[in-house]
């Protein structure tokens, strides 16, 4: 089987330390954290990477739902494995075979967020430097008034100490309490081993993803193990 | 368009904070009137919609928009025109961010742009539950409903809610629009929803359309009648 993965900038240390820990040494397409403000805009690009693949048996997507973004996709030229998850906060934060609850009033962080070229902290100096910082308090204060925490992801992937010291500053600034949580890298893991069980979005060469495939509405007829 | 409607525009794109109050008052002394200056402002506020498409403004530009849009409603005479206008609304629109989701940005310029445009709107807030939307509908009987969210699985909530609205033989009563930037058409129609957006502007367009044909067809049945 030939295979190869089409992942997120923002899950770059995740998904190294799961090829490290599997062997699993697939091809790699990066596609940058930026389409994560706009699903209209991942779908286009996933679909350009999608099309593009020559002699490939299974891309893996290492993406959740990600705002519908996979939705519409399709499988052209190979069949698309994914992982039924709703993004990437749930897909690190999840254990297997339970409900992921996701917590309110927390703002996730991990190093890969931390370093998106639209990231909080980008949003936060750019702030500054255009209106200062009485304004850039108003305009946060409005951005984060229903959030109480930064919560920093330590996925095992990278050094939550290197994090923690821009984390805390920005916390600082903005009157939010940073915690730490510890995440889980299993769900990159099985989509680079296997199997492709209830856990994942299979979509056979030739088919389309409907929101069927993400657990929306009859999951146990979307359910199939290649 | 003379050369200080043009710059209005230019400093809402822009999000000069105190020119466009300065030179909104200034324009609303000359004798302009506020619709014509609502019109400006929401041309500039496109302008910036615009630019954070093609990614040259962040998320904090939208809400610098937001806070100068809503600043601009709160000057004496805008204020003094809406208020005289109450009795002349031209519909009802319960609103809120779904159970699950905190997000408002695009809510709170959504509701604002409804409130400009001579709609009633009564803002729910955020992670509300479907009980509540179901209760204050019976409570205050909008013509619209309006879900927001931001997050996926979001598209499972608002089903329910408007499945709840079915159950309870409701359904029929309002109209339903969902916004959000993860919904598509086929996400709205397995919602159940009447319509969609994925901006503000755009869920303006759509409300406003819907309340033509409601208020048309009850001029009909006036006449008629």
């Amino acid at each position: 089987m030939n295979e190869v993965v089409i992942a997120c900038q923002t899950l770059s240390d995740e998904l190294e330390l799961a090829m490290q820990e599997t062997g699993c040494r697939f091809p790699v397409i990066w596609v940058e954290s930026d389409y994560h403000n706009d699903p209209s805009q991942l779908r286009t690009k996933l679909q350009e990477e999608i099309d593009s693949q020559r002699n490939i048996d299974n891309i893996l997507l290492a993406y959740g739902c990600c705002g519908n973004g996979l939705v519409g996709l399709r499988a052209t030229g190979a069949n698309l494995i994914a992982p039924r998850t709703e993004d990437c906060i749930s897909m690190v934060l999840s254990q297997p075979g339970e409900k992921f609850e996701r917590l309110k009033q927390t703002y996730f962080l991990t190093k890969g967020w931390m370093e998106g070229s639209k990231s909080i902290f980008v949003e936060y100096d750019r702030a500054l430097k255009r209106y200062g910082e009485q304004r850039t308090k108003r305009l946060f204060d409005v951005m984060l008034k229903h959030y109480n925490y930064f919560m920093l992801i330590d996925t095992g992937a990278y050094n939550p100490a290197d994090c923690l010291s821009k984390a805390e500053g920005l916390a600082r600034n903005t009157g939010l309490k940073l915690v730490v949580a510890k995440g889980d890298i299993w769900f990159l893991k099985k989509l680079l081993t296997g199997p492709y069980d209830q856990d994942f979005c299979v979509i056979p060469k030739g088919e389309s993803v409907n929101i069927s495939h993400f657990g929306l509405v009859q999951k146990e007829l979307s359910h199939q193990v290649l | 368009m003379n050369k200080k409607e043009q710059l209005l525009i230019k400093h809402v794109e822009q999000l000069n904070e105190e020119e466009v109050l300065k030179l909104s008052d200034e324009l609303l002394k000359e004798g302009m009137a506020p619709l014509r200056l609502l019109d400006l402002v929401n041309e500039g506020m496109n302008r910036v919609g615009k630019l954070y498409e093609s990614k040259d403004y962040y998320i904090a530009d939208l809400i610098m928009a937001g806070l100068i849009f809503k600043q601009v409603l709160e000057l004496d005479k805008m204020t003094a025109h809406f208020r005289v206008k109450h009795n002349n609304k031209i519909g009802k629109v319960v609103l809120g961010t779904v159970t699950g989701d905190i997000h408002d940005i695009g809510k709170d310029i959504f509701r604002g742009m409804l409130e400009a445009n001579c709609f009633e709107v009564v803002d729910l807030g955020v992670d509300v539950p479907k009980e509540v939307f179901l209760k204050k509908c019976e409570e205050y009987q909008p013509d619209i409903l309006g879900l927001s969210g931001v997050l996926t699985n979001t598209v499972d909530t608002m089903k329910e809610i408007v499945d709840v609205f079915k159950e309870t033989g409701v359904r029929d009563k309002v109209k339903i629009i969902v916004g959000g930037n993860h919904l598509t058409k086929e996400v709205c129609r397995f919602i159940g929803a009447d319509n969609f957006a994925n901006d503000a502007s755009s869920g303006v367009r759509i409300c406003k359309k819907w309340m033509d044909g409601i208020n048309e067809s009850e001029r009909r049945v006036i006449d008629n009648g």
